[in-house]
């Protein structure tokens, strides 16, 4: 962990400590200083950036509700983004359950953007690495959503999704084989 | 060949995710689903005699009978004239019970006053992309209007404690000392900001 984020991880801790007594302006603090991650790995593992504030509210909500059970093993962001995970997968589990697994809301959208000419080539980039990215299993989009595109290290990847830090690596290196070779075959 | 890793991190950056602050809709739904609403109930009980009084002086306007049944969230109510309508007692520790003014021009206006802060940081977060809330000044102060549609704004009550508040359209919120008040009866902000003022 480097000072900073040790750091932001003390603050944390007592944001949440003052969660725990009541203080909801805290915890508003916190989801605040987290929203930003919370909501990309509610959408890789979702695979809807349509769905994921939905998701990242009902899981924060459950958060505060829970604040005191956190104990305090890992940091703060991992516990609060742990149960983000969690309720992402419930979600996906109750789409299936209620068969309204379309397209329109299980997919992974871009930002609106009027690309200027030479970024046109960058966004189609993005397009397919996003359609690439939606086609991998679950655990692979667990496991890739976690580290890169919500830019968490390999220990908290490991508290997020509940395994050993050697199992993130190992998923990792073969979740981002996997997705080349979807890359490829798209080429 | 850029590193995979990397893409992937910059498409965090591209995907279709709102921007915005989380805690002011996280916090509104707390609000509603803890059964602890000592606060907010305060409020709404302080604040129901000045409905009454708006309710006595704005039968004539439609519109604002209707935004009045909205906000307490019960439909389509008939509301009786009653003048002689004391506030019970146990209404008024949390802000007194408002004025109803009626301008020359025949229009009425409801001036209330909330124990609670108009607190910038946690106000700008319920904003949010919200059409309908604008950011304002009343002599210089940050002030709130919203604007058409009733809202739900947060404050922060005397203990601390985070209020969100269902406040109806058309109204201009301002601190005043430790005070939010509250100004309804007007349809322009601009207007509502100079009899704002004029009260100062």
């Amino acid at each position: 962990m480097d000072a900073r984020s040790e750091v932001t991880a003390q603050d944390d801790a007592q944001l949440v400590a003052r969660a725990r007594s009541g203080d909801r302006a805290a915890f508003g603090e916190l989801v605040d200083r987290h929203a930003r991650a919370a909501r990309r790995v509610a959408a890789v593992i979702s695979n809807s950036t349509q769905e994921a504030d939905d998701i990242v509210q009902d899981a924060m909500v459950k958060a505060y509700r829970s604040v005191g059970t956190y104990r305090g093993t890992g940091s703060p962001r991992s516990w609060l983004l742990r149960i983000v995970a969690n309720e992402a997968k419930n979600h996906v589990r109750s789409r299936v359950r209620r068969r309204r697994r379309d397209d329109r809301q299980a997919s992974l959208e871009l930002r609106v953007d009027d690309a200027p000419d030479d970024r046109v080539l960058e966004r189609f980039e993005h397009e397919r690495l996003a359609v690439a990215l939606a086609g991998l299993g679950a655990a692979d989009r667990a496991v890739l959503g976690c580290r890169f595109v919500a830019g968490l290290s390999e220990r908290d990847t490991a508290e997020v999704l509940g395994v050993a830090p050697g199992t993130v690596k190992s998923r990792t290196s073969r979740a981002l084989e996997r997705l080349r070779t979807r890359l490829e075959e798209t080429t | 060949m850029i590193d995979l890793a990397d893409r992937l991190r910059e498409l965090g950056d591209e995907l279709a995710l709102e921007d915005r602050p989380l805690s002011g809709t996280v916090l509104v739904r707390l609000e509603d689903d803890l059964p602890e609403r000592s606060v907010a109930a305060r409020w709404t009980w302080a604040a129901a005699a000045a409905v009454i009084a708006l309710v006595a002086v704005s039968l004539a306007i439609p519109g604002a009978r209707r935004a009045v049944a909205d906000w307490f969230g019960i439909g389509s109510v008939s509301v009786e004239r009653r003048p002689d309508l004391e506030p019970p007692a146990t209404t008024t520790p949390f802000g007194d019970a408002g004025d109803a003014t009626d301008l020359p021009d025949g229009r009425a206006v409801l001036v209330t006053r909330i124990d609670a802060r108009l607190d910038v940081g946690l106000a700008r977060k319920t904003v949010g992309t919200a059409t309908q809330v604008v950011e304002t000044t009343v002599a210089g102060g940050y002030a709130l209007w919203i604007d058409g549609e009733p809202h739900l704004v947060t404050l922060l009550a005397p203990d601390g404690a985070v209020v969100a508040e269902r406040v109806a359209g058309n109204t201009l919120l301002w601190q005043e000392g430790s005070t939010v008040v509250r100004l309804e009866g007007f349809d322009d902000r601009a207007d509502a900001v100079a009899y704002a003022e004029s009260l100062g």
